[in-house]
């Protein structure tokens, strides 16, 4: 630095920057922020305790990568650390201040080296003393001081209570104050900021925002919330707006609350509540290195194709549930359901289709016949159109014919397709109609209520790395509106009779169908097989070698 | 990793009795683990044409001994896995793992590495012949004396190993050019790809630390940017304009803070809101 006028003026920035941090954005990173990150800016900047409630694009966590460099940058010896429930969380923010690092010379010129990636914690070194780490969040953190902890997505799901890690771990780490802090009068002392988008009203987010809410009614200069939806960002102008409203309106209307409007809905007080589907039936993976914050991988995920031994062969069998659309609001809904060891039932695929032909529909089932394993394909009564087709020929893109699927159960239709197709015709008895009674409704939706409870029906948690494809993000989103669905139903009496259906009349419930059919007629499946094998058939052994 | 011709030429040795041997065994034992899904999978208690339990499961179908009802039962398999059930695939499955042993005893061991002398700044180590550390040596200098451009201690390593993987690559284009066969390789066009790919990382280094080395003009920039800055607008005039901007700021976020309030009541449109949001885009 040897131009001396650029160095007063530099420090004149400075100045300014410390009280105006939006100046300091614009002419220090090269950062023109929305109105709204704007004001999200000064209000961090001027709050010990603020916390974040802000939807999906709204840019939240950019918005705070900038907050955190001028932080850094700014004031000498500042060490900031980044934690989250789930380290990959921490390391998405700490990429937002790499990005900002990558594009502006001044903030390569104030660091000591280049950003630093190691398994405890992703680092960024300043020529002040300054610092910035993204690191797992555990219990060892505690002896570590910090004078500005930025804690992202703290309604995620973790291992311990967010609020006790808080009290416990992340507190006490702001407790020795910042060298010089006291001679510095814009330095307002060490800070902890809590982002999340909303949550459910028993998540741990909900109780610390109602705490802020209390302590900002009683008075408390140093809290803060800072709330900002989607609608903002949108008006914000930095996203594109057609992309953002299809996300918005491809969610279900809880994600649509909670991710996008920033409301704290109640839990559903439906027949299975979302806590319970949370906890017993999303698979999250498992914390296995605390230190390192690695995740186990899960068990139950999205497959859009089942998985080979190392000899081509499936490792797992399918059971695939459907439900025709029999009203104008309903779907033609199929479940993919693997089983697993201890009879454990993974939901691992969701495919609706919406007023779509015949034709659509057997291509849908084809497909999946053609890429799982399936041992089983049930249905219930009122889906005699999509049986009929079954039980034709199918004749693939590639060539190749697939097999006349017909109902275990009919002799007439057997007879029906082998004067049609003749007796060398290649004919599967896979379908299974399972008839739809009251009586059936109510054992089903207990049964289905009674395996999520002892943990055997898994449904995928969204990864936390987040999706990999547009194709991704469509079947997790389905998976989603599956949950919505399954939480909606309730139980409704009438006369003598219960009901297990949604509260609200346009709410569809074909998802939910395919889940507790297929979970049912799963464990059905897994019973005769088990039968089958206890009747001790006098093997002859194999003749094929 | 596909068996080639070319490859097989090389180590045609390999190919022995005890080779087909293990392949023969692998098969058959394919078929008994696809004999045996036939059975899990696909079971029958008794045969359609005579009735009787006599069922018996093959790696494609499962039969009846006592009246020779059959019927083929087609495996699902994956499209690349599928090869493993034919006796050509596993003989070529057998012959790689011969010749991955064979490639593995034939190279240096751990120990031996520890006497070869390392330099970063020569390669005269007795690795190179004297063509081709004449080569390593003028490419390194050539490099070190890009204009305008000191390396570091810490860059030499990466300069070090630019050059010799350049050596390497040409060295792979010069075999291909001697021996035509090669040309149709695919084995070793994988090797070329491979090769180049980790060339273009390391070149990509050397040339992010000279971009790096350039920034402290970029920086340079930066400070006559601010410069210009105070030159342009004095401190006073800087902050009474961002003042009035923030004026203007403040109205819209307080609409937005109404708006949010009001989202909590049942009865506000999110739709006319998104309608008018659309509206006001277009307009700008």
């Amino acid at each position: 630095m040897s131009n001396p006028e650029a160095i007063e003026n530099l420090s004149k920035l400075f100045y300014i920057s410390k009280r105006y941090p939006v100046i300091g954005a614009r002419n220090l990173l090269d950062i023109d922020l929305a109105y709204y990150q704007e004001d999200i800016l000064e209000r961090l900047w001027n709050k010990k305790r603020p916390l974040l409630l802000c939807s999906r694009r709204t840019g939240k966590t950019f918005t705070s990568a900038v907050y955190l460099t001028l932080k850094a940058l700014l004031y000498p010896k500042m060490k900031i650390g980044i934690v989250a429930p789930v380290f990959k969380q921490a390391q998405t923010a700490f990429k937002e201040i790499e990005s900002i690092y990558d594009g502006n010379v001044f903030f390569q010129s104030a660091v000591k080296d280049r950003p630093k990636h190691r398994n405890t914690g992703w680092e960024i070194e300043f020529k002040n003393g300054s610092s910035i780490v993204a690191l797992p969040l555990n219990e060892n953190l505690r002896s570590k001081g910090y004078n500005l902890i930025f804690v992202d997505e703290f309604g995620y799901r973790h291992q311990k209570s967010m609020n006790d890690m808080l009290k416990r771990v992340l507190i006490p780490m702001t407790f020795t104050k910042r060298e010089g802090a006291d001679e510095d009068p814009t330095d307002i002392g060490n800070q902890i900021i809590i982002a999340s988008t909303a949550t459910f009203k028993w998540n741990d987010y909900f109780k610390k925002y109602q705490e802020y809410q209390e302590k900002i009614e009683k008075g408390s200069k140093q809290h803060d919330i800072i709330s900002y939806d989607f609608l903002d960002g949108l008006r914000g102008g930095k996203f594109e707006t057609e992309a953002v409203l299809d996300e918005y309106y491809s969610a279900d209307p809880l994600t649509r609350q909670m991710e996008y409007l920033n409301q704290f809905p109640d839990d559903t007080g439906g027949f299975i509540t979302y806590k319970l589907l949370n906890d017993k039936a999303v698979d999250h993976p498992e914390l296995i290195d605390e230190e390192k914050g690695i995740h186990s991988e899960p068990e139950t995920e999205i497959e859009f194709e089942q998985e080979y031994d190392e000899d081509g062969l499936p490792t797992n069998k399918y059971i695939l549930a459907f439900d025709d659309a029999d009203q104008g609001k309903d779907n033609f809904a199929c479940a993919i359901i693997k089983l697993d060891d201890d009879n454990v039932k993974r939901l691992v695929r969701v495919i609706t289709k919406n007023q779509a032909f015949i034709e659509e529909k057997i291509d849908v089932i084809r497909d999946i016949l053609r890429k799982f394993n399936i041992v089983k394909i049930v249905a219930d009564q009122r889906n005699k159109n999509i049986k009929d087709n079954l039980a034709e020929e199918y004749k693939y893109n590639d060539g190749h014919v697939g097999s006349i699927i017909i109902d275990t159960d009919d002799k007439e239709q057997l007879k029906y397709v082998k004067k049609k197709y003749g007796d060398d015709a290649d004919i599967k008895k896979m379908l299974e109609i399972h008839n739809f009674t009251n009586a059936t409704n109510e054992t089903r939706a207990r049964h289905f209520l009674s395996e999520i409870e002892k943990g055997r029906f898994k449904i995928p948690a969204d990864p936390i790395e987040g999706y990999k494809s547009k194709k991704e993000e469509k079947a997790y989103n389905e998976i989603k509106k599956t949950m919505y669905e399954i939480t909606s139903i309730k139980i409704i009496a009438l006369d003598n009779l219960v009901k297990y259906k949604p509260e609200d009349s346009n709410q569809t419930s074909d998802r939910w169908t395919v889940c507790e059919l297929g979970c049912y007629m799963a464990d059905e499946y897994i019973k005769a097989m088990y039968k089958k094998k206890k009747t001790g058939k006098i093997k002859l052994g194999k003749w094929s070698h | 990793m596909a068996l080639t011709q070319y490859t097989f030429k090389r180590h045609e040795e390999l190919m022995d009795d005890e080779l087909i041997q293990e392949a023969l065994e692998s098969l058959s034992s394919t078929r008994i683990k696809l004999a045996n899904f036939i059975e899990e999978n696909h079971p029958k208690q008794s045969c359609p044409v005579c009735g009787r339990t006599n069922i018996r499961y093959e790696w494609d179908r499962r039969l009846c001994n006592d009246c020779g009802w059959h019927e083929q039962i087609d495996v699902p398999h994956k499209g690349s896995m599928s090869i493993s059930r034919k006796l050509e695939s596993l003989i070529k499955q057998a012959f790689g793992r011969k010749l991955a042993q064979a490639k593995k005893a034939d190279s240096m061991k751990v120990s031996e590495l520890k006497h070869v002398p390392v330099n970063l700044q020569s390669f005269e180590t007795g690795e190179y012949t004297d063509e081709q550390v004449e080569y390593l040596n003028e490419r390194f200098k050539d490099i070190l004396d890009t204009p305008h451009m000191k390396f570091d201690k810490k860059d030499i390593a990466t300069i070090h190993f630019l050059v010799l993987q350049e050596l390497k690559i040409k060295e792979l284009y010069r075999r291909e050019a001697i021996d035509n066969s090669s040309a149709l390789d695919k084995d070793f066009t994988q090797i070329k790809k491979n090769e180049l790919s980790l060339y273009n990382d390391l070149k990509d280094d050397v040339k992010e630390i000279i971009e790096k080395k350039k920034s402290s003009d970029s920086e340079l920039s930066l400070f006559d940017k601010i410069n210009k800055q105070f030159d342009s607008q004095g401190i006073e005039e800087l902050l009474g304009n961002f003042e009035e901007e923030k004026e203007k700021r403040q109205e819209r976020i307080e609409k937005s803070k109404e708006r949010r309030k009001e989202i909590l009541t049942d009865g506000y449109n999110i739709e006319d809101e998104i309608e008018e949001i659309k509206g006001e885009i277009k307009d700008e």
